[in-house]
């Protein structure tokens, strides 16, 4: 099957003034349709920078170097403003983090996801409302006839949220990209979040890009999880993969820092030392190796790359899982 | 073990305005009747969602704000009606470490001016003194003596929450709040942190409210746990039998929709529907009422009462 | 200091900066380095062009060196400026803060105070000032400290509003830190830039007004220049002999102009910096 979306060697650097931000630095990943693939990583490994680039909203001084990004047959970098407008909202839509940032304050949350069919489709107003409040309905706002026409300081956080997924789902694309989309919510009302979001995917078939630092969240709903640190990728591979068979020492620390909960109590948590590197001054070899307790030679003087060490689990380290074996 | 700080019948309404003349009447309970102990040297975690009223129990018991009703007692000592001079005092006893490193350092002071600070109000060193125990407390937190000359926009997120824990470790105190310490930090770093307020709680032997949303933190952190939800403290108990044994619905649903490290969680069904601000609970009954699973009209009639139902461990439900 | 250094990053603040030094030390030099006594009379030598002998920008009605009643006028000028908007700067200063801190009944009177205090136009209060003490500099000073002291007021109180909700405040409360203390340290150093951007922005305008009140008649009494009254001497004979007020214009639209300069440099070095990061 044919990839969705095919993210080729992507870099994407800030330049500002003397010193050159290295956000983005060779990221290389696909979606197939139908798939939810979770990105995980922290502060400053250039996860949403990632999705900026495949949306093409990158800030000034940010410039895509190199890379291509493949949807549906086309190379996005290569298309005009226009062409890439008409992809947003409609075959790629957006869920982020801050609902109440994302909806309009002053108008009608029924109009705002109207909006979004009237852009992209030949509705009529009428229709577009229609759908609308079907859509309202189905991502679960109680009353969506009554309460589309309310503004969006009225409703919860949670139901904020479900407006936007509403608006995202407008247009049945093919990939919504969400970008940590429950964090900050209600743990109770995550849940609700991530159910929609598998709902989304097994009426209308889109496929799920899962930006998230909760390791936890993306293993609930996702199929295959990407790691990236530093602005690369150092781990994909599918979910349970993952789980049983953690091969990169930052996964496995990521997955260890999280206090487990039930289960034997423990003292102290096994917890990766150090920082992350300064994304402007970078370690000559591998990104992790100051921090990593496995850490040998060849790894602080060389470049690891994102090899195959089963089939279709990737790892960009130099021996870690042979060390083990 | 001795009882540190005993919290009886707290109460803290919240008025839509600050004016008398203005107020129409409507008021939020955000902390209503709240009662538990905290032992000598424990870990207590007061863990529940948006509204349960857990941040406000905290700056209660260090009286940052003033209760409507009940008592908190330190040590013996009624909190609720200090001098200004003793509130002063037990500032010395009582710290808070906040959620928000960012916010929580004064970003046009040095660190060491910050951290100073305790130093001068209670007078416990000068000079020369003063910066070796300023240096020495930076090197506890993991930070280095050069951290003193530098300004809070120049450390990380979890260097500054290292800054805020040194600063309310300056005066020595009993009894530590910390008010969701971890929570805008990234994973590996509250890894760090979480690991640096135990090992200083073992070396330094202070006393810990521990306030999170995150049960995973709370449970790891604390020995004994109370959950809250919109202003009451719905179950209480060790943090094992807690784990083991849920009575109250809500907890149950708080730990099953707990992100876990499982496949297929997904699956079961949903834990709660509705959200906490669905439908206001109704006056005089059961504050989770709108959103239980197994309420029933009593329910709607009365509020339960936090009442022992084993071996240190409470619950405020009717139905269990 | 740190601030010198930001502040030649900043062409168009650094300018203005350099321009209102040497206005001031023009205003302070002013007796040693007019060319001619300001004050002699010299009807000989009435309304010379600029350029003649010996004057450079030429003489006015009564044959005064123009050059040196615009060099002497600035002292007026600026004293007026300077004392008025320190006047302003104290009060308004003083009240905002306290109404933010003290917050409940204090704050709403003080606020609807400077409220409509701010409503009344600054030609007003200068007439009523001047009614009751008579025309002077010291009537100009005190309505300009009366009519600019809301600004002050209201920019510190909406900052202290802010601020009084951050972190560190209750840090600082929660260390036991008293109200004083948290007044100078935490309270001070984040509107210190505020008030100064307020400072220039104020001078600039307290200028203008002078001048303004000055053209009305109302500042000082002759033969003592100062930019505003020699605008109210030239306008008789703007059409004859419009150099001197042209002159006098052109230096009030320079000093304006610096002090406007310098503040909105100072407006973008100080404040993004510290407030950005804290959200």
């Amino acid at each position: 099957m044919e990839p969705l979306l095919q993210v080729k060697n992507l870099c994407a650097y800030f330049f500002m003034g003397s010193s050159i931000l290295k956000a983005v630095d060779g990221v290389s990943f696909e979606i197939q349709p139908g798939q939810i693939v979770g990105l995980v990583g922290e502060s400053g490994c250039g996860k949403t920078t990632a999705i900026q680039c495949v949306l093409r909203l990158l800030p000034s001084p940010g410039r895509i170097v190199e890379g291509e990004i493949w949807f549906d047959d086309k190379d996005l970098l290569t298309l005009s403003p226009e062409e890439m407008r008409q992809i947003r909202g409609r075959h790629i839509s957006v869920v982020l983090q801050d609902a109440m940032a994302a909806l309009n304050p002053v108008i009608p949350v029924g109009e705002q996801v109207a909006d979004i069919r009237l852009a992209h489709t030949t509705d009529s107003n009428r229709a577009a409302w229609e759908k609308a409040v079907e859509l309202m309905g189905k991502t679960g706002i109680p009353r969506a006839i009554e309460r589309a026409r309310y503004h969006a300081h009225e409703f919860s956080g949670g139901m904020q949220q479900r407006i936007v997924i509403a608006t995202a789902l407008a247009c049945n694309p093919e990939l919504i990209i969400a970008d940590e989309p429950t964090t900050g919510l209600d743990v109770t009302i995550q849940e609700q979040i991530l159910s929609l979001l598998l709902k989304a995917r097994e009426q209308m078939g889109s496929a799920i890009l899962y930006i998230s630092h909760d390791f936890a969240t993306v293993v609930s709903i996702c199929d295959r999880i990407i790691i990236m640190y530093a602005g690369e990728v150092v781990e994909s591979a599918p979910t349970k993969e993952i789980l049983t068979n953690p091969m990169h020492p930052y996964t496995e620390g990521l997955i260890n820092s999280i206090p487990p909960l039930g289960g034997t109590p423990m003292e102290f948590l096994p917890a990766i030392p150090g920082l992350p590197p300064n994304p402007v001054d970078l370690p000559p070899g591998c990104r992790f190796a100051p921090r990593c307790a496995h850490a040998k030679e060849e790894c602080l003087a060389q470049r690891p790359q994102l090899v195959a060490r089963t089939p279709g689990h990737y790892v960009r380290c130099f021996s870690y899982k042979e060390e083990m074996n | 073990m001795n009882t540190l700080v005993q919290v009886q019948s707290l109460t803290k309404h919240f008025a839509a305005s600050r004016l008398w003349i203005l107020r129409t009447g409507q008021i939020t309970k955000a902390v209503d009747d709240v009662s538990f102990n905290i032992q000598e040297g424990e870990v207590f975690g007061l863990v529940g969602e948006s509204g349960c009223g857990k941040t406000t129990t905290g700056r209660l018991i260090l009286r940052l704000i003033e209760p409507t009703s009940g008592d908190v007692f330190f040590d013996g000592q009624r909190i609720t009606d200090l001098s200004s001079g003793e509130l002063r005092d037990y500032r010395k006893k009582a710290q808070i470490i906040f959620q928000n490193p960012f916010s929580s350092l004064n970003p046009r002071r040095s660190v060491e001016d910050i951290l100073s600070d305790g130093y001068k109000i209670y007078g416990l060193a000068q000079g020369g003194e003063r910066r070796d125990r300023m240096v020495a407390l930076l090197e506890k937190v993991g930070l280095g003596a050069d951290a003193l000359e530098r300004y809070p926009h120049q450390f990380s997120g979890g260097q500054r929450q290292r800054i805020v824990i040194a600063r309310a470790l300056t005066v020595e105190p009993q009894f530590l709040v910390a008010d969701e310490p971890v929570s805008a930090l990234d994973v590996s770093i509250q890894a760090q942190v979480l690991n640096l307020l135990r090992q200083l709680q073992r070396d330094l032997n202070f006393t810990m409210l521990l306030i999170a949303h995150d049960l995973r933190v709370v449970y790891h952190m604390s020995d004994r746990i109370g959950v809250m939800y919109l202003g009451r403290l719905v179950e209480l108990a060790n943090k094992q039998d807690l784990y083991d044994h849920p009575l109250h619905p809500y907890t149950q649903a708080l730990i099953s929709s707990a992100p876990t490290m499982e496949l297929g969680r997904m699956g079961r069904k949903a834990a709660l529907k509705g959200e906490v601000w669905n439908r206001m609970p109704p006056p005089g009954g059961c504050v989770f009422y709108p959103r239980c699973p197994i309420a029933t009209e009593e329910c709607k009639r009365t509020v339960p009462p936090l009442e022992a139902k084993g071996q240190d461990h409470s619950v405020a439900c009717i139905r269990v | 200091m740190e601030l010198i250094r930001r502040l030649r990053t900043n062409t168009l603040a650094f300018v203005g900066a350099i321009a209102i030094v040497i206005i001031l030390l023009m205003a302070i030099l002013a007796p040693v380095i007019t060319p001619h006594d300001p004050n002699e009379v010299n009807t000989a030598d009435r309304f010379l062009p600029p350029g003649s002998e010996g004057y450079m920008l030429g003489t006015d009605l009564l044959g005064r060196d123009v050059l040196s009643r615009i060099i002497l006028g600035s002292r007026v000028s600026l004293l007026v400026a300077g004392v008025g908007v320190g006047m302003a700067m104290v009060i308004g200063v003083t009240f905002g803060v306290i109404a933010a801190f003290w917050a409940g009944w204090f704050e709403i009177i003080v606020m609807q105070i400077a409220d409509v205090l701010y409503a009344v136009p600054t030609l007003m209060i200068a007439l009523g000032v001047v009614g009751l003490f008579g025309r002077s500099v010291n009537a100009v000073m005190f309505a300009i400290g009366v009519a600019y002291s809301p600004l002050f007021a209201r920019v510190c109180h909406s900052a202290v509003v802010s601020i009084r909700e951050l972190g560190f405040v209750e840090a600082s409360r929660a260390m036991g830190a008293s109200h004083l203390r948290i007044l100078w340290k935490d309270v001070m150093p984040n509107i210190l830039p505020l008030i100064m951007v307020q400072v220039t922005v104020s001078l600039s305008w307290a200028i203008l007004q002078e001048a303004g009140l000055g053209f009305l008649g109302m500042s000082v009494a002759p033969p003592t220049p100062s930019w505003g009254t020699m605008l109210n001497e030239g306008r008789e004979y703007f059409y004859s002999a419009p150099t001197m007020p042209l002159f006098t214009g052109l230096m009030v639209l320079i000093a304006v102009f610096s002090f406007n300069l310098l503040g909105d440099g100072l407006r973008d070095i100080l404040d993004p910096r510290a407030w950005e990061r804290l959200r």
